[in-house]
């Protein structure tokens, strides 16, 4: 084995990641931290500043309920995201973060971030839950924050440090173990208890921009599943493992749509100029009560478009310049719509400058000029990413305060958003059911668990054991491929093909062609039934034996390595939930072929599963959806 | 579903410029529900005139906002918008 130094740290609370949840987490666990003379370490694999699905900046905020001003009540959220997920949420999460939110959003203001406001002071809302930003530089504001408040609290922060494998204690979290990235230094955290915010996954599935475009996604690529491997590594029950996300977006950089939707009023057709929303609104009623409700659900305003798409009415074009000459020409004389133009022109841009800028890049690439051409729009290949309009997590408590007499046994153990092994705790992408949580979201729900796992703290205030043997043993695993590389990468003249080893872009190469091709990728227009999900099992089994032949030259190389590990088992669980549910809820986002209807009797509930460590096995378990507010009545369904 | 009774007298003036507001619903993919506001589309309205300016010195966004007022739950705000002519495919009266 490599020479490593092996750096142990002992803490309090260990917090893993380092976007939006962790960074909410770090703020509100450093505050109890130093009011109980206790001590706070967060792990970054990258760099704060920077990291987690925020990175680039954003346009808005997409949750901000505004309760204090009256504009909206807790249930109006609960309503809207229940709908939107056809009707399978934890209501008990979704209120919890709905009613903490808005206090979250105000510290990004008092941080520095600039929220548009009228003359009085008032926000302005893009949407009922959607504040504009310039934003920019929103990830950086919210990370210095996190940054300073754990410092101040006597805690510290490490970047660059890739965080493989849990330490247990029994039924109870007891670390972590991880590398540095940047130097050969192998890291041991022990903690008292551990707040699981690393993110979703992309690249489980073959994404549609690949060779020279690869790496381009709508989700950042180095949201590889982290969250998700580590909570089923550490035997947690996951929820919604299925419940994937597609987002429609300006095809192969994914900029966002929904900016000329809203304010360019630019319209989305088929190849025919038929618009599919209007021209097949009556498939909305196969999907009743959820098709019924505005806003329409997101994965029926996909499965629209697909069925179009489906039909050979490809591809789907944003009328980028329709609309564009439209609004110029209203400007009035030829001067004022020039004028109009380059104004549209520069807002156009920006949309995707201040978010996407992968999409500029593409666009400027393509002499593509929005104000003369349409341009095409697509379904995108699946993602992971239980804070967007997904719902893939670990099945977490609720807050003890929110239950009633049905919720409590099921949905309360204990600790706020304390997942099924003790003392972990998940927010963002980690927890499942509780969608839509988006930036601000994720951030108070980091605070939820920064405060609850802190209490957990202070209530079993004794530091897990350790097994040191089993932990050496877990560290000589994790720097396996490199040693592969050393014993091999000499036997054949180009070390990237080698009868030895894979190499993690291979590995990931293999693990995309098998999800896109069985489990309803792009290639398979996002269907797939029984035969197809059993075959995929079978291809992954393999994959999973050859992960013990992953070769990594070096530490950049080895962090790949792990990627791929993990999305792998991301890539298990949600082939092995949707082979539990049989029926098809989300059609925008996937299609049993052999069971092509939605079945309230028989799941109108959660499908969870958990990999049982020690036995290498997997179960499936059905969770029953319980409310905490009265079902939608008629004035939901058409009132959102 | 009956929707919320508007009240009627004063609910539809814009307080701003004291012309009538015009029924809007917003579009296919916003959040905005089912339920028809009040937008006042006045363009001559100060509050949306002065908008622009404020949005420019203030957020150095090229943008105004027009008010809007939701009868269902009595809430009321600014609503952005990028052009004169924006939203305006909205108004359903």
């Amino acid at each position: 084995m490599a020479k490593f130094e092996k750096v142990e740290v002992t803490t309090d609370l260990l917090i893993l990641g380092g976007g939006m949840a962790a960074c909410g987490a770090a703020v509100e666990a450093a505050y109890w931290a130093k009011k109980n003379g206790l001590k706070v370490t967060l792990v970054d694999k990258a760099a704060m500043d920077r990291s987690g699905a925020v990175a680039m900046g954003l346009s808005a905020i997409n949750q901000y309920v505004g309760l204090h001003e009256g504009k909206n009540t807790v249930k109006d959220y609960v309503d809207y995201v229940r709908m939107d997920l056809m009707g399978i949420i934890r209501e008990d999460l979704v209120a919890n973060i709905a009613r903490h939110v808005d206090s979250t959003v105000h510290l990004f203001e008092k941080w520095g971030l600039p929220i548009w406001k009228d003359a009085e002071g008032r926000y302005v809302h893009e949407g009922r839950w959607q504040l504009m930003i310039n934003g920019e530089s929103y990830k950086v504001i919210v990370a210095e924050a996190a940054k300073n408040a754990l410092q101040e609290a006597g805690g510290e922060y490490f970047e660059r440090v890739f965080i493989t494998e849990p330490i247990l204690d029994g039924d109870r979290i007891a670390g972590a173990i991880g590398f540095s990235t940047r130097e050969n230094k192998a890291y041991v955290f022990r903690a008292k208890s551990v707040i699981v915010a690393m993110g979703g996954a992309v690249h489980v599935f073959k994404p549609r921009s690949t060779g020279e475009g690869l790496g381009r996604a709508w989700y950042p690529p180095w949201n590889s599943g982290s969250s998700a491997y580590f909570t089923l590594r550490a035997g947690a029950e996951m929820t919604s493992q299925e419940v994937r996300f597609i987002p429609v977006r300006f095809k192969d950089a994914y900029g966002p749509v929904g900016a000329w939707f809203l304010l360019f009023k630019s319209a989305a057709t088929n190849a025919m100029g038929g618009n599919y929303m209007i021209e097949r609104k009556d498939e909305l009623e196969s999907w009743k009560p959820y098709g019924l409700v505005k806003p329409i659900p997101a994965n029926l305003r996909n499965w629209l478009g697909m069925l179009d798409v489906m039909e050979g009415k490809g591809p789907i074009f944003m009328r980028t310049a329709e609309a564009i000459q439209k609004i110029a020409a209203d400007a009035g004389d030829e001067k004022a719509a020039k004028k109009k133009l380059k104004e549209l022109e520069a807002e156009a841009w920006e949309d995707f400058l201040d978010m996407t800028i992968s999409q500029a890049i593409l666009w400027a690439a393509n002499n593509v000029e929005p104000e003369k051409r349409s341009s095409e729009i697509a379904a995108a290949e699946p993602y992971f990413i239980g804070s967007h309009s997904g719902a893939s997590g670990a099945w977490i408590s609720g807050p003890e305060d929110l239950q009633n007499g049905q919720t409590k046994n099921d949905y309360f153990w204990g600790y706020s958003h304390m997942s099924t092994v003790k003392g972990m705790f998940c927010a963002g992408d980690a927890s499942g059911a509780s969608s839509h949580k988006f930036s601000s979201g994720s951030h108070a729900e980091g605070r939820i668990c920064g405060k609850a796992a802190v209490k957990f703290v202070v209530e079993n205030n004794t530091l897990p054991s350790m097994d040191t043997a089993a932990v050496d043993k877990m560290i000589e695993a994790q720097f396996k491929p490199l040693d592969v590389f050393a014993e091999f990468s000499g036997k054949t003249t180009d070390p990237e093909i080698n009868p030895h080893y894979i190499k993690p872009k291979m590995f990931m190469f293999r693990l995309q062609k098998i999800m896109d091709e069985y489990v309803g990728g792009v290639s398979a227009q996002f269907a797939t039934n029984k035969a197809c999900l059993d075959r995929a099992l079978e291809l992954l089994a393999f994959l999973k034996e050859d992960s013990a032949n992953l070769a990594a030259a070096d530490l950049h190389e080895l962090l790949r390595c792990w990627e791929n590990v993990q999305r792998l088992w991301q890539a298990e669980a949600h082939t092995r939930t949707i082979l539990f549910r049989e029926e098809t809820r989300w059609p925008g986002y996937y299609r049993r072929t052999d069971f092509p209807t939605m079945d309230e009797a028989n799941w109108h509930c959660f499908a969870n599963c958990r990999w049982i460590p020690g036995k290498n096995e997997w179960e499936m378990i059905k969770r029953p959806m319980l409310h905490l507010y009265p079902k939608a009545q008629e004035h939901e369904l058409v009132g959102g | 579903m009956a929707e919320k009774k508007f009240s009627g007298a004063g609910d539809d003036v814009c307080p701003y410029c004291g012309k009538k507001m015009r029924r809007w619903v917003g579009s296919l993919e916003s959040a905005w529900g089912f339920v028809p506001q009040f937008v006042c589309f006045n363009d001559e309205c100060a509050y949306y005139i002065e908008g622009w300016e404020w949005m420019r010195s203030q957020f150095k966004q090229n943008v105004s906002y027009r008010y809007r007022f939701n009868p269902d739950n009595g809430e009321s705000g600014p609503l952005p918008v990028w052009s004169g002519d924006a939203l305006k495919d909205g108004i359903v009266d």
